[in-house]
This record gives structure tokens, C-alpha cells and sequence, in this order.
């Protein structure tokens, strides 16, 4: 389940260094967008997953290989589910 | 203003949406959990679902969600395609792969507060049902 190609993992640490890089300055041109990384660049800037998706099927980006994130989330504070499921 | 609204299952509210196949374009329905205590507005995420479910309805592979609280853990975000007919919603949303012991009762998974947020949701008046609209 949690296991990336090992093209996934260098576009999801090409990625988390974005969003990192986001984070740290909220004028970046990535704020508040989702970002698409295949071949360890960024291919697709969207403001929802609907068009990242869009952009990312007409660049024939490879599924297996592609990342996307939210460039500007917090990706290491845990969200918590409250209840008893 | 479409809504759309479900009978309690096991006295808890739900949410039934459809999931797209992407390679056979098929709908498929799911039951989730209608979470409010799932996340927060600002979340990464939108629905809760099992690892299989993920694996065969994913169209992107996301990056990583730190889980606490009744689930623990870091699990994979995906990019799957949901539909709500009755409200002609159709959209990609993130979906969070988790196993399915650590999935609730009886139930396909969960939709969380930033997915339920995206609606007016609640009973509308009737202790018997959850439901959802649009504007």
C-alpha cells in the first residue's frame, strides 16, 4: 500500500522540497496551487484537482510516476480523526 | 437548490457517492461515513478509502497523510473521481488508502469535514436522515 516506483519517490521529494520551499514564502508563484512533478520537474500548476488532472493527461504524464501535492500544506502536522469508528 | 439525503445507517449519517473506474469508466457506489470529526477545513484530503478501493480508482498517486486520532499512521493520498448524480456533482477529489480494519463498520469509508464543508450538509430537519445540497 504505502510503496512508490522509484520514480515516484524522486518526484515526491522534488515535490516535498517545493513545499517546503512554498511554505517558507507565501509569494511563491506555487501558493495555494496544486503542483503535478513527473521526471523530477514541475509539468502542472492547477488550482484544483480537476485541472491538475486535465493537465496532466495532455502531457501524457505517466501515472505510475507522477506526484501531486498541495503546494502549500502542512504535510507534517497529523490530522486527527476524532470518533469511534 | 438540489439535495440529496440518506436514511441513518446503524444511526450514524452517510454520504453514498460513486467512484469512477478509469479504465473501464464505470461507477461503482460506496458508503461512507458522513465524518465531521474528520480533519479539518484546510485538510489535504477529502474521503477515506480502503487501500483496494484506492489502488483500482486512483487516476494520480499523491504524496503522504500523518493520520491521528482513531486512525494512525501515514498512508498515501490519490486522486480519484467521485460522483454524487442526484446532485450532478462529478469531481476529482483526494482520497486517503487505508486498510480496511481501520476503516468503520460496515462502511466503505469515511467522508471527512473538508468534503462535507464543500455542501450544506446535515438532517434538515428529519432526526432520520444526513443529506447534502448544493446552492
Amino acid at each position: 500500500m504505502l510503496t512508490l516506483t522509484e520514480e515516484q519517490k524522486k518526484n515526491l521529494e522534488v515535490a516535498m522540497q517545493i513545499n517546503r520551499a512554498t511554505r517558507a514564502n507565501p509569494q511563491s508563484a506555487y501558493a495555494g496551487k496544486y503542483i503535478g512533478v513527473w521526471k523530477q520537474q514541475v509539468i502542472a500548476v492547477a488550482d484544483t484537482l480537476d485541472e491538475l488532472d486535465a493537465q496532466l493527461d495532455a502531457l501524457q504524464a505517466d501515472p505510475n510516476e507522477c506526484i501531486w501535492i498541495e503546494a502549500s500544506a502542512d504535510y507534517d502536522e497529523p490530522e486527527i480523526i476524532w470518533g469511534n469508528l | 437548490m438540489p439535495r440529496v439525503t440518506w436514511q441513518l445507517q446503524n444511526e450514524r449519517p452517510i454520504v453514498e457517492i460513486y467512484l469512477r473506474d478509469p479504465l473501464t469508466g464505470s461507477l461503482i457506489l460506496r458508503t461512507l461515513l458522513a465524518g465531521t470529526g474528520a480533519g479539518h477545513r484546510y485538510s489535504k484530503y477529502d474521503v477515506i478509502l480502503s487501500d483496494s478501493d484506492c489502488q483500482r480508482f486512483s487516476r494520480k498517486r499523491g504524496g503522504l497523510v500523518r493520520l491521528g486520532g482513531a486512525i494512525m499512521g501515514w498512508f498515501p493520498i490519490h486522486m480519484v473521481w467521485i460522483e454524487i448524480p442526484a446532485l450532478a456533482v462529478a469531481r476529482r477529489v483526494a482520497a486517503v488508502a487505508v486498510l480496511v480494519p481501520q476503516m468503520p463498520t460496515n462502511l466503505d469509508g469515511i467522508a471527512a469535514f473538508r468534503f462535507l464543508n464543500s455542501f450544506t450538509y446535515g438532517n434538515f430537519g428529519d432526526a432520520n436522515q444526513s443529506g447534502l445540497e448544493t446552492p
